[in-house]
């Protein structure tokens, strides 16, 4: 049986394709349209899992979106009914988006029957299921997790009225109990803030939790008297006088920008203590409340296990603090969290919950989500007739020579362009679509942020390191395949720093070396950690174990191979132009190797 | 120059003018008292109650939480039921149509086969 979940019309648009429960294909819309969390219907996303499943839409069984759009219409009725005057025009362009052609109903039938007319079939609106957006979280969550029975806890900006719900996942059937309901919302709390802290909102909350650790929580009390209150079963409310979400543009309110001090920062203009401080508040307060709703849905559930999504879930030191507090044994995370996963949870929760459909745990010891590579790859004979093609430059070398000489460059700092297998479906890259260099490295971080990804110099590096050696190196108690878990470099690879350094505030901390992988080590110790495992991320296995035998050290900087502001690369060609309009050294693409400084001028139309 | 008007751009415009005054009316009329009484009386959308030590947990549903606020929504879309019609008829005359859009928004985009393309 084919399932095809969609998400789109908000942000991050995606499709899925699973058969039998099983995860064929997913992609996220932005990686072919090349548009960052394109929200438009993902029609390239579709057709390419369409391809991948070797099926075309005549023979998918059901289509599923994971929200249902009328329910939306109506709490944005609930909203202005409650807030006017305030929304006027707002309410305005809401209503012109409702009638005619850019409805998301209308658009949704019509972009799938545009597809499917191809190949002779109609599909009437009753053979689209529309599912809640959080059953669609949490069944995200759950199916693909290794456990038969867990807790489920999702938290994301909104839904149709939910912000965070509960429940339990047990076999092939997911049971949400209880939500929280706009404008509650722990989501929309954080992005107030992304906002006022001159970022953008739905792309810039990493930037706040990155910025987080070179600030104090100075700010937390003041957030906690006057914008969330809590109660003891975990719930919290927020004061809306601090906000203009609700109803306007503006996210955040004069009253908020007095408690805070001043206007909301300008973008990209110098980032003060004060930001960093603000930033380190929002991110306790955020943890606080985790923590909090966590408590009370074990007590609620009395489960051991957590299954967690919603695009809060995605906030990695949040989730390490959870682990850490030990509220539960086993705690996994969806790693497209966000509502890309949405695709995937209305799809598998279908074809369990609603078809019920018995489930197995999958033969992978860890998930369901075969390593998050579920994009499209390349084989060598396809990147070969490619860069004959255009006339580019290559070494074509076998795996054993190209795990040596891609280790040789990494020693000799060289910043690599890592093309590799099946391209990953959510936020991060994970040794397929990535740019790769040596951790032990002093100037790294710094070259990777301005003269690669050309973005803001705060921002850390995530480590890949062999899944067997991460007790090494760093202080973690679970595996951490998708890096939603952060942890303390060890103890033993840590380089004190003299009182006089500890003294530099903000961002100026950042060029202090801190450990024998400065460039992976945060002003704070921790490190976003990915566990590299044999058997789902075999070639980049390999990889880190030639590095490492070389140089004693099982760890790599892994980064998106991306710049600022684009999505992660998805083809031969988005890859071959980042490579060339940035200062990476060589790119690999599977078994071929090209060296930025044999390859020809490139024109911006060439490729 | 002497502007010429057609019919159908004048009837358009008076489409426009009149849907836009009965969302004026709307608002003024049936949004704003609303809102007033909504809160006057604590049935604003849900969490806005001032009372900050009551749980915000609620049934796990995708509708709204109250009678209430079914009964106030399933009139509310009454009301907004001709709005909409004109609005449609406005963006029928306006010549929007469907392939129209589509074809604008994707012209600057990159070919959806484009991953198998070199």
């Amino acid at each position: 049986m084919y399932i095809v979940g969609l998400s789109c019309y908000f942000h991050d648009a995606s499709a899925c394709v699973i058969r039998d429960g099983d995860i064929i294909a997913a992609a996220q819309e932005e990686r072919f349209s090349r548009i960052k969390h394109d929200p438009k219907f993902p029609e390239k996303a579709l057709t390419y899992c369409l391809q991948e499943s070797k099926i075309t839409l005549k023979e998918v069984d059901q289509i599923v979106f994971y929200d249902r759009l009328d329910q939306k219409r109506y709490r944005i009725l609930d909203t202005y009914t409650s807030f006017a005057p305030l929304g006027k025009t707002m309410l305005w362009n809401a209503i012109r988006k409702w009638c005619g052609p850019s409805n998301p109903e209308n658009d949704l039938y019509h972009s799938i029957n545009t597809l499917s007319k191809k190949d002779g079939k109609i599909f009437y609106p009753h053979e689209i299921e529309f599912v809640d957006h959080h059953f669609s979280h949490a069944a995200s969550a759950f199916f693909p997790s290794p456990y038969m029975e867990s807790a489920i806890l999702t938290i994301d900006g909104v839904g149709e009225y939910a912000t965070t719900s509960y429940g339990q996942g047990k076999d092939n059937h997911v049971t949400l109990e209880r939500q929280i309901n706009f404008p509650n919302s722990l989501g929309l709390l954080y992005s107030a803030f992304t906002a006022y802290l001159g970022f953008r909102v739905n792309s810039g909350e990493y930037k706040v939790m990155g910025l987080a650790p070179y600030g104090s929580p100075t700010f937390q009390d003041r957030i906690t008297e006057h914008i969330i209150s809590w109660n003891p079963d975990g719930t919290y409310r927020l004061n809306s006088e601090y906000f203009n979400f609700f109803a306007t543009e503006q996210i955040t309110s004069s009253k908020f920008h007095k408690l805070f001090g001043g206007p909301p920062r300008k973008r990209e203009s110098k980032i003060t203590p004060k930001e960093c401080d603000i930033a380190a508040s929002i991110q306790a307060v955020t943890e606080e409340a985790i923590l909090r709703l966590a408590t009370y849905v074990r007590e609620a559930t009395n489960q051991k296990n957590l299954c967690l999504a919603g695009g809060v879930a995605l906030n990695c030191v949040a989730n390490s603090k959870l682990l850490r507090k030990k509220t539960f044994d086993h705690i996994w995370v969806q790693p497209a969290a966000g509502d890309a996963g949405g695709a995937l949870g209305a799809a598998l929760g279908f074809y369990y919950h609603y078809q019920k459909n018995e489930r197995k745990i999958s033969m992978n010891p860890y998930d369901s989500m075969k390593g998050c590579a579920l994009g499209p790859s390349f084989s060598n004979e396809e990147i070969e007739i490619f860069l004959r093609k255009q006339g580019y430059p290559f070494e074509r070398l076998s795996d054993r020579e190209l795990f040596s000489k891609v280790s040789d460059l990494l020693v000799h700092e060289k910043v690599i362009g890592w093309f590799s297998g099946r391209m990953e479906f959510g936020p991060r890259a994970l040794g397929h679509r990535s740019i790769i260099a040596d951790p032990r490295s002093k100037k790294m971080q710094s070259l990777l942020n301005l003269k690669i990804k050309y973005r803001e110099s705060f921002r850390p590096f995530a480590p890949s390191v062999l899944a067997e050696r991460a007790g090494d190196y760093f202080e973690l108690r679970t595996d951490s395949p998708y890096m939603l878990f952060v942890a303390q470099v060890a103890s033993k690879h840590r380089i004190p720093v003299t009182e006089e350094a500890q003294k530099a505030q903000g961002i100026d901390a950042v060029k202090l070396q801190r450990s024998t992988i400065p460039a992976v080590t945060h002003v704070d110790y921790s490190a976003r950690i990915q566990t590299v495992h044999k058997d789902t991320n075999s070639r980049y296995y390999h990889l880190i174990k030639t590095f490492e035998e070389k140089t004693d050290c099982a760890v790599l900087i892994n980064t998106s191979f991306n710049v600022r502001g684009e999505p992660i690369v998805c083809t031969i060609q988005d890859a071959y132009r980042c490579f060339m309009r940035t200062e990476m050294d060589v790119f690999v693409l599977e078994n071929y190797l090209l060296r930025k400084e044999n390859q020809p001028v490139l024109f911006e139309d060439e490729t | 120059m002497k502007r010429e008007y057609s019919v159908k751009s004048v009837t358009m415009k008076i489409v426009y003018i009149i849907a836009k005054v009965y969302y004026y009316l709307l608002w003024y009329l049936i949004f704003i008292p609303v809102s007033i009484y909504r809160r006057r009386t604590n049935r604003t959308i849900a969490g806005l109650s001032s009372d900050t030590k009551k749980t915000t947990w609620v049934s796990f549903s995708h509708k709204p939480d109250s009678s209430f606020t079914k009964k106030l929504i399933f009139w509310i879309e009454l009301m907004l039921k001709p709005l909409l019609m004109m609005l449609y008829v406005n963006d029928l005359l306006k010549n929007r149509t469907r392939k129209k859009c589509k074809k604008d928004n994707t012209e600057s985009e990159v070919s959806p086969f484009q991953y198998t393309m070199y």
